[in-house]
């Protein structure tokens, strides 16, 4: 299962302290390498192209959402995969209406989510 | 200059005699304030029931009757006194010499002892018109001040024909009106005569665009700023959008209600006369080329009909718009309340499932889990305060007790958490009232959510104090009977922007927060028959002031 992902560099960003600390010892005891972000501003000054394989992405945050956040880091790496979390149907909606899932490098999940459910969707994705 | 005024001077010997024709609104109107101007003596007007307004409304129109009144011209003026220009025929009355009332004048003149003037041969009602004939010929002068004195003969004093319209003498009548620009005049001047209600229905959102170039809404407005009704029921679109704003911006109290379209607009004045206008070119620009048959009626049983009618769909329409009401805020609260309760689930149920993988860190783990328990507690019973306060199925277990009991707890609760959460750096202070020392102040209330209430405003000063203070404080107020409860602290204040709403739904200043609690609060104490407010303090420059008020059991002893 940790084939192709032991070292894979991943950015957490989440207003909600618990689930960050969660999403990081997830992801780490499955070989990822994590940073958390509880500000997405500070998320986005600490981007660096080139760095992270992937993103994941609370959506609902205060001063700047997940969506924006997304396009601001897509402007300093088009290469990096995402993935949104949100526990909100109406951003999930909006999310497919909009057709923001470019399918080869972004994924969406809904909260509340299993640890087994988030590692097994975040490998498929940082694999293809 | 086009008006020869020299010839309406005093003291002219020899005066040219002829007879002219102008061309072009704004000629005529200056031919007509010169004629006023200039004239000496006495002025006779004969005139349509359109021209009252317009006599009042133009500014210098008014003032030429003005200046000649105070030169000593007489004047006399015989016009169609109706329901609808009744309120500018008593303004006229007060600046002509006499007026007096004849049915369906067509045509207007003025006639003096030296000119004769005729603004217009015949024209539409209520428009400014674009042609004038003068003459100063003496035999034409003669002829038209004989046909005055036998219209003058055949008048009814406006005094009477007043009465009989208030006192609602005036006979019925149901007009069908295919003359558009005259259903235009009428529709106006209905509007302008508003005294207690107006209710109108407009067939599509165009229709309140339509009435508004016609300054019914200004109308409107202003019936509305003098104290009357105004219900309107109307397509609301974005079409109509800057009228919904002009209306919403001058005045709180016109009401509109969004509706289907309709074949026909329908207008209702002070349960008197109604307007029912066909739809006929739904895009038309302008009233007149929108409507078809028009019909016109202060016929009573007609009139209730229509009035009828009117609140029948005006009840429909107040409960569509709360059901939607009703259904937005459901749908809001789903959205919120999902959000809310996914967080922490998600907390719960994935440090629960890495347990296994951490060993070594399993009390932080567990913490996690319970401070995320705890919140879950905290929203499931804020939700089920709000669904009791929603379904008015709140219920307050109420007893008489001393308030002041209640303080030692609260604050042994309190000390320990202001101390932990600020380092020591925020100080929890308890004001006793001095006046009455220690008075037992006595309420009948429900005590547990009371406590709750204190509780909810402790936590939150906790929440946004940082450094300086938390104080408690209660006085007894003995001239409104009640007690007042204050929670001052010294931390980030209240952002204005959410003041006004802040003891709304889901308004919080943290991103904790559910929202729920200053909701829940406010339900309560009014519940209580109390009031809540909160205010940013002034005083020392940060932070806020919350206070609540509640009724105390006995009426407290003056002195």
């Amino acid at each position: 299962m940790n084939e192709g992902i032991k070292g894979k560099r991943i950015m957490v960003v989440d207003d909600e302290s618990d689930l960050t600390l969660f999403y990081k010892m997830s992801l780490e005891f499955h070989g990822f390498e994590v940073d958390t972000f509880n500000d997405p501003r500070k998320a986005l000054s600490n981007f660096k192209p080139n760095y992270y394989n992937l993103v994941v992405l609370d959506i609902k945050m205060p001063g700047m959402d997940g969506f924006e956040l997304n396009k601001e880091l897509q402007k300093i790496d088009d290469k990096v995969k995402v993935c949104f979390l949100t526990a909100s149907e109406l951003y999930y909606k909006e999310f497919r209406k909009e057709e923001f899932c470019a399918l080869d490098k972004e994924l969406f999940i809904r909260k509340p989510v299993e640890n087994e459910e988030l590692i097994k969707e975040i490998t498929r994705l940082i694999r293809k | 200059m086009i008006f020869p005024a020299s010839q309406h001077q005093k003291g002219e010997k020899e005066v040219k005699e002829f007879t002219q024709v102008f061309h072009g609104v704004d000629i005529v109107m200056n031919t007509i304030l010169q004629f006023l101007h200039q004239t000496e003596g006495r002025i006779d007007a004969c005139v349509d029931y359109t021209r009252p307004s317009l006599a009042i409304d133009i500014l210098v129109l008014k003032e030429a009757f003005l200046a000649a009144k105070s030169r000593g011209v007489k004047l006399r003026y015989i016009t169609e006194i109706t329901r609808d220009n009744i309120f500018y025929c008593k303004q006229l009355m007060t600046m002509v010499d006499e007026l007096r009332h004849l049915d369906a004048i067509k045509g207007n003149f003025y006639v003096s002892e030296t000119g004769y003037l005729a603004p217009a041969t015949f024209h539409e009602a209520g428009k400014s018109a674009a042609q004038a004939i003068y003459s100063n010929v003496k035999e034409i002068i003669e002829h038209q001040k004989y046909v005055f004195e036998t219209l003058w003969s055949k008048t009814v004093s406006a005094e009477q024909r007043i009465r009989e319209i208030e006192e609602g003498n005036e006979p019925e009548f149901f007009d069908v009106i295919i003359d558009n620009v005259k259903a235009s005049q009428v529709l106006n001047d209905m509007t302008k005569s508003v005294k207690k209600e107006a209710l109108i229905l407009l067939p599509n959102d165009k229709a309140l665009v339509r009435i508004d170039r016609l300054g019914i809404v200004d109308s409107l407005l202003k019936a509305s700023g003098n104290g009357a009704t105004v219900k309107i029921i109307c397509p609301l679109t974005e079409e109509n959008s800057m009228i919904q704003k002009k209306i919403s911006e001058n005045s709180q109290d016109i009401r509109i209600l969004d509706s289907n379209i309709s074949s026909y607009g329908m207008y209702i004045i002070d349960r008197e006369r109604f307007l029912r206008a066909e739809l006929k070119k739904p895009g038309a620009d302008n009233f007149s080329d929108a409507i078809g048959l028009v019909v016109y009626s202060n016929r009573r049983i007609t009139v209730d009909s229509f009035q009828s009618i009117f609140e029948l769909l005006w009840n429909e329409h107040t409960l569509i718009e709360e059901l939607r009401k009703a259904d937005r805020m459901q749908k809001e609260f789903i959205g919120i309340a999902a959000h809310e309760l996914k967080t922490p689930i998600q907390a719960i149920l994935g440090m629960s499932g890495l347990l296994k993988y951490y060993p070594e860190r399993t009390d932080e783990v567990i913490e996690v889990i319970r401070r995320n328990a705890v919140r879950l507690k905290r929203l499931s019973t804020n939700i089920l305060d709000v669904t009791r306060i929603e379904s008015q199925t709140l219920k307050l277990e109420k007893e008489r007790f001393n308030i002041r009991d209640l303080i030692p707890n609260i604050i042994e609760d309190y000390k320990e958490r202001i101390q932990n959460n600020t380092n020591g750096k925020v100080r929890l202070i308890y004001d006793n009232d001095d006046s009455i020392n220690n008075h037992p102040i006595v309420i009948e209330a429900d005590k547990e959510r009371i406590v709750q209430i204190i509780s909810n405003l402790l936590s939150n000063s906790i929440q946004f104090t940082s450094e300086g203070y938390i104080s408690l404080e209660m006085a007894t107020k003995v001239v409104d009977n009640e007690v007042t409860v204050t929670i001052r602290d010294t931390g980030i204040g209240i952002n204005p922007e959410i003041m006004s709403r802040l003891f709304s739904k889901f308004v919080t200043r943290s991103q904790q927060g559910t929202g729920l609690g200053l909701f829940i609060s406010k339900n309560i104490i009014e519940a209580h028959g109390g009031k809540i407010w909160a205010e940013n303090n002034t005083l020392d420059g940060r932070g806020t002031t919350f206070s609540f008020t509640l009724p105390l059991a006995d009426a407290m002893k003056l002195g």
